[in-house]
């Protein structure tokens, strides 16, 4: 949080909102302090580029015209790029899948991928990722967690503090089309919390090469404690490659490869509803998000 | 200078698309020839033209520019020089350089350079955001308030949109000082 406080009060110096006073001992911490100096002209670089409305849209036609007469840029840039990878693949699925349909007309069950069968206690209606543009999110399911998440070694939930219990609206927004999957693919995830311990298990498909780490973040459903940073969980991901599991490759020739995961931590959480987000270890942006719900003893 | 080439800076300070479009057709060809002779490609090209159109425009909309010569020898030559920069950086790696390619420029469009190669530095690293996080971005840098970002982001409520601004910033900028870049421009 006190980084939060940094950028708020380096962008108040900035746009004038300072007082007097304070603009002053800003100042004096700015000649002793070269860190800071270059922070605050970052800051001020990114208002100037990003804030400039008729630069801006002078760069839209720019990169417009600049594919026109030298060519596009390659077809894999950043994540922007594999969004879009992800979608031609999520729709060449999607056909082929109705084309498959139409000739076999499996049940519903025969539809599933088969990693499911290979992590145990996979829940009944694992969540798969769906194409974007669409009003769910990428592996994030629309509502509250399911029944079957639930600790069911515990007792009634009628002896815990209804507040415990009350749904996010920070984490309900995300899962309401802010959350993507950034090209990566989570599936038959599942989080509980057994005996004490916080139990998450799931595959993600991602690029061989990506060499970010994933890790899980475990918030609780007060939405101060997420704006103040309090996790009650942070803890990495340790991702075993599935072998058994065919890579996919990419229209820009990339694989994304599959990992098993599990994680087994010990918990003294109340009883409550928790929210956990996948993320990259470094920038905590949620790429799947799911919730747990821990009931009373 | 001519009156059609005074049309060119017209057009760039204005964003005149169809003029801007003409200073591609009649320039980009010669560019294209400079950078790919010297160890670019067409995609290095593409960028160093664009950069160098934009040090044009940013120094005649703040009517910096004093032009002796031609558009177009003003135009090769700041993309002489962006070419000229960026080859002499990627020598150390991978490239070497048989002649020098830099032109004469005197210190303000040095200056120029040098501001827009920052400049593009946060560009490139914007692109590497996830969508959410650049459209969150380009609001709150265009100062919509945090209800309108709240709204058209379709956040549940202010708080959460004040996070995630704060969040995406603080990416942008630890993308930003991972590019080997940030210190080499000296921001």
């Amino acid at each position: 949080m006190e980084e939060n406080r940094r950028q708020r009060f380096i962008e108040q110096y900035l746009s004038g909102e300072l007082s007097a006073g304070e603009r002053e001992r800003f100042r004096q911490e700015m000649e002793s302090d070269e860190e800071l100096r270059a922070e605050v002209a970052l800051h001020r670089m990114l208002q100037e580029e990003f804030g400039d409305r008729p630069r801006q849209e002078l760069i839209q036609k720019l990169d417009t015209l600049g594919e026109q007469y030298f060519g596009p840029p390659p077809p894999s840039v950043g994540r922007k790029g594999w969004r879009l990878i992800l979608a031609v693949i999520l729709v060449v699925l999607a056909g082929s899948g109705v084309i498959w349909l139409s000739l076999s007309s499996p049940a519903p069950e025969e539809a599933r991928p088969d990693t499911e069968e290979r992590i145990p206690h996979a829940p009944e209606a694992p969540v798969f990722p769906e194409p974007p543009n669409t009003s769910r999110q990428e592996g994030v399911p629309a509502q509250p967690a399911p029944p079957e998440h639930e600790d069911r070694t515990s007792g009634p939930v009628a002896q815990a503090n209804p507040a415990d219990f009350a749904p996010n609206p920070y984490f309900e927004g995300l899962m309401n089309g802010t959350v993507r999957g950034e090209g990566l693919r989570f599936s038959a995830v599942n989080a509980r919390v057994e005996n004490g311990q916080f139990i998450l298990q799931g595959q993600v498909r991602k690029p061989a090469a990506e060499e970010r780490s994933l890790a899980v973040f475990v918030y609780s459903n007060k939405e101060q404690d997420y704006i103040d940073g309090n996790v009650l969980l942070r803890f990495p991901l340790n991702l075993q490659p599935d072998m058994e599991v065919e890579p996919v490759l990419t229209p820009a020739g990339e694989e994304l490869q599959a990992f098993d995961f599990t994680v087994a931590e010990r918990v003294t959480w109340r009883p409550g509803l928790y929210y956990y987000f996948l993320a990259w270890e470094q920038e905590e942006e949620p790429l799947y998000i799911g919730t747990v719900r821990l009931s009373a003893d | 200078m001519s009156l059609e080439e005074d049309q060119y800076l017209k057009a760039l300070r204005r964003g005149d698309g169809k003029g801007v479009e003409r200073i591609y057709e009649e320039f980009a060809p010669a560019i294209f020839r400079l950078v790919t002779r010297n160890g670019g490609s067409g995609e290095d090209a593409r960028d160093v033209f664009q950069s160098a159109l934009l040090v044009i425009f940013q120094q005649c909309r703040e009517e910096k520019l004093q032009l002796s010569g031609s558009f177009g020898g003003l135009l090769y030559g700041v993309c002489r020089n962006i070419w000229g920069n960026r080859l002499q950086k990627k020598s150390f790696r991978e490239v070497s350089i048989s002649e020098d390619i830099k032109h004469h420029l005197e210190e303000p469009w040095q200056n120029g350079i040098e501001e827009e190669e920052k400049r593009k530095l946060l560009r490139d690293k914007m692109k590497e955001l996830g969508a959410d996080c650049q459209r969150l971005l380009q609001l709150f840098f265009a100062r919509e308030s945090l209800e309108d970002i709240r709204r058209k982001m379709g956040y549940s409520s202010i708080n959460y949109a004040t996070k995630r601004k704060f969040v995406c910033k603080e990416k942008l900028i630890e993308l930003i000082r991972r590019d080997r870049r940030y210190q080499e421009l000296k921001f």
